[in-house]
C-alpha cells in the first residue's frame, strides 16, 4: 500500500505540475477592428471661411447675420447599408420636430453613436472635430442617419464658463444680430430642445470597411450660412421675442434650414 | 494550446502500476464517471477532460460574436469517510473570439477555480443501491483579466474567468444496481458581480444520466444536461442575448483501459433550446481520462 500511496502522490504531482506549468503562464492577445470616426465642422457653403469667433454671413436675401453663440447638438450618427428613396443630399422639408424636446441620449450600438456632443459653430471652420467613433460590422456604409436631440448631463463639449448659456434640455442654441438689406436691424434668440430626426444623409462616397481596410471616417460639413436663408428676420425675432416654438413660420424654416445644412465634406 | 499535460499522463497512465482494483471496495463493480461515484474513506480520484464548443452572441451583419473554446480541465476528489466528498476543478481555457467588426481575440490560461462539497445523507451498507444527498459549491475568480497591448480589457465573452465568485447549492440521487446506473442532480448558482460589471442572472443546472454496462469494461450512457438562467447584466443593463433555457442529449461510453483508469467519451448535442434573444450554442465533445486511487 506505501508503494501505491507515493504513485497516488506521483501521479497527482506531475499532473498538476503539468497542467500549472505548462499552462499557467497567460497569455491574451487582440487584432484591430474596424475603426469608423464621425467628425463635424463648420464650414460655409458661400461665405468665405472664417476663424474661431463671431461668424458673419449674408443670406439668400441680401440681410447680413453675425452669430454671437452658436450650438448645435447631435444626439447620435447611426450608419446605414441600405439607403432607400428617404436619403437624400438633401434634406426633406418634412422634419419630424417634437415639442418641446425628445430623447437626448440613445444607446450606442456597433453602427450608431449614443452620446450627443455639442457643436460649437463658431469654432473655426473647416477644421474637422471627432464627434463619436464606431467599430462597426465590416460593410459598405450609404447612408448616415443624424439625430439632433436635446443635450443631456452626458453630453461631450458642453460650454462652460460665464456668460455661456446651459444646453441641458437644447439641441441649438443661437444668439446674434442682423442687418437687414432694406435696412433695419435687430436681435437673433433661438433657443429650442426640438428634435430634428432622421436627417437621412446619403453618402455621396460610400464608406467600405473590409478586411484590407479597417478604418475610415465621415465628415459632416454644417453649412452654418444656409441657417436663415428664406427667413424674414424681423419675424423671426419677433416669435422667438418670449419663446422658440418650432411650430412658427419661421422657426421652423431655420429648423428645416439647419437639418438641410449638413452635408458629407 | 498547451498538450503537455494529457501526454505526460497518458504515459504515466501506459506505464505498468501496482493499483489495485479501488472501486471493488464497495464492492460494485459499476463504472461510475467523475462525481457520480460512490464514497468510501479515503478514496481519491482524478479526472483529466477535454472539451470543445463554440458559441454565437449577436444579429449578423451588426454585432455577431463568434467564441470557440476549448477546455481541458483537472479535477481531484477526496472522500475522507463515507459521508462526504470533497472536489476541486482547476481548467485550462483556450478561447478565441471573432467579432462582428473584424477585430479577433485569444485568450489561453488558467480558468476559474471550483471547489464542490458532496455529502452522502444515508446510512453507508455494503452494495447500496440507493444514495443521495446535498450537493455545495464555490467557484472561486483565480483568473485574472486579459487586457491587450494598450491596458484595455480584452473583450467579457473571451475572458478566461468571470470574476466573480459563484456559490450553488443542490440534491442529488443516485441508483446503483449493476449493470445499471442513474444519476441526478440539481443545483442553484448565484453569482456576485464580475470584470466589467458583469452580473450573472441567476442559474438552474440540472442533469440525469442513465448508464448500461454490457461488460465489466465498457458501459454505454445517455443523459440529459441543462441549464435554465435568468438574463445577465452589464452595468445594471440586461444583456437580451443572455438567458433562457439549454438542455443537451449526452450519449456517451466508458471504457476501462486498465483497473481504475476509464476512459470516457461523450458527444452532447443541444437538443431543446429557449436561449433568450441571439444566442446559439453548438453541439459539444468531451473526452476524459478518471483514475481510482485507493489511500491506506
Amino acid at each position: 500500500m506505501t508503494s501505491k500511496y507515493i504513485n497516488a502522490l506521483y501521479l497527482a504531482s506531475a499532473t498538476a505540475a503539468a497542467l500549472l506549468s505548462g499552462c499557467s503562464s497567460s497569455s491574451g492577445s487582440a487584432s484591430a477592428g474596424t475603426q469608423l470616426t464621425i467628425n463635424a465642422a463648420a464650414s460655409p457653403q458661400i461665405s468665405a471661411v472664417q476663424p474661431a469667433g463671431a461668424k458673419t454671413f449674408v443670406n439668400d436675401l441680401g440681410d447680413t447675420i453675425t452669430l454671437t453663440k452658436a450650438y448645435l447638438v447631435i444626439a447620435s450618427t447611426t450608419i446605414e447599408t441600405s439607403c432607400d428613396a428617404s436619403f437624400s443630399v438633401n434634406a426633406s422639408d418634412f422634419l419630424n420636430f417634437f415639442i418641446p424636446q425628445a430623447q437626448a441620449h440613445t444607446s450606442s450600438t456597433p453602427t450608431s453613436t449614443g452620446t450627443p456632443y455639442v457643436i460649437n459653430l463658431l469654432d473655426a471652420d473647416n477644421v474637422q472635430a471627432s464627434i463619436g467613433a464606431l467599430s462597426p460590422p465590416a460593410a459598405s456604409y450609404c447612408g448616415a442617419d443624424i439625430a439632433i436631440l436635446a443635450a443631456d448631463n452626458d453630453a461631450i463639449n458642453l460650454p462652460t464658463g460665464a456668460g455661456e448659456p446651459d444646453l441641458i434640455g437644447k439641441s441649438i442654441y443661437l444668439e446674434g444680430s442682423y442687418t437687414l438689406a432694406a435696412g433695419g436691424s435687430g436681435i437673433i434668440n433661438i433657443s429650442t430642445g426640438a428634435a430634428l430626426r432622421n436627417r437621412a444623409l446619403l453618402l455621396a462616397t460610400q464608406v467600405t470597411l473590409s478586411d484590407n481596410s479597417r478604418s475610415a471616417e465621415i465628415n459632416i460639413n454644417i453649412h452654418y450660412d444656409t441657417w436663415f436663408n428664406a427667413v424674414d428676420l424681423e419675424t423671426l425675432e419677433t416669435e422667438t421675442a418670449v419663446v422658440t416654438s418650432p411650430l412658427d413660420n419661421n422657426v421652423n424654416q431655420v429648423l428645416v434650414n439647419i437639418s438641410n445644412s449638413l452635408h458629407q465634406n | 494550446m498547451n498538450y503537455k499535460t494529457p501526454v505526460i499522463l497518458l504515459a504515466l497512465c501506459a506505464s505498468p502500476s501496482a493499483f489495485a482494483c479501488s472501486t471493488c471496495m464497495v464492492g460494485d463493480p459499476t463504472q461510475s464517471l467523475m462525481g457520480a461515484e460512490k464514497p468510501f474513506e479515503n478514496r481519491l480520484r482524478f479526472s483529466l477532460d477535454y472539451l470543445t464548443r463554440s458559441e454565437e452572441l449577436g444579429r449578423e451583419g451588426f454585432n455577431k460574436k463568434i467564441i470557440d473554446e476549448n477546455r481541458l480541465s483537472l479535477s481531484l476528489a477526496y472522500a475522507p469517510n463515507s459521508r462526504w466528498m470533497i472536489s476541486a476543478n482547476l481548467p485550462f481555457i483556450n478561447r478565441q473570439l471573432e467579432s462582428f467588426n473584424l477585430a479577433d481575440q485569444e485568450v489561453s490560461m488558467l480558468g476559474d477555480t471550483t471547489i464542490t462539497v458532496k455529502n452522502y445523507l444515508q446510512d453507508s451498507e455494503f452494495l447500496q443501491s440507493d444514495m443521495y444527498g446535498l450537493l455545495a459549491g464555490i467557484k472561486l475568480p483565480t483568473a485574472s483579466e486579459q487586457k491587450d497591448d494598450n491596458g484595455l480589457a480584452l473583450d467579457f465573452d473571451v475572458q478566461a474567468g468571470q470574476g466573480a465568485t459563484v456559490v450553488n447549492v443542490g440534491l442529488w440521487y443516485a441508483h446503483f444496481s449493476y449493470p445499471f446506473l442513474l444519476y441526478t442532480s440539481a443545483s442553484y448558482h448565484v453569482a456576485s458581480e464580475g470584470y466589467q460589471d458583469f452580473q450573472a442572472g441567476d442559474a438552474l443546472v440540472f442533469n440525469t444520466t442513465a448508464q448500461y454496462a454490457s461488460s465489466h469494461g465498457f458501459s454505454y450512457y445517455l443523459g440529459l444536461e441543462g441549464r435554465s438562467s435568468q438574463k445577465d447584466t452589464f452595468a445594471g443593463v440586461s444583456d437580451p442575448d443572455s438567458g433562457g433555457t439549454i438542455i443537451y442529449l449526452v450519449p456517451g461510453i466508458i471504457y476501462t483501459i486498465k483497473p481504475d483508469l476509464l476512459l470516457n467519451l461523450a458527444f452532447k448535442h443541444a437538443a431543446a433550446v429557449q436561449l433568450n434573444g441571439e444566442h446559439e450554442e453548438s453541439d459539444m465533445i468531451s473526452i476524459g481520462l478518471t483514475y481510482d486511487f485507493e489511500i491506506h
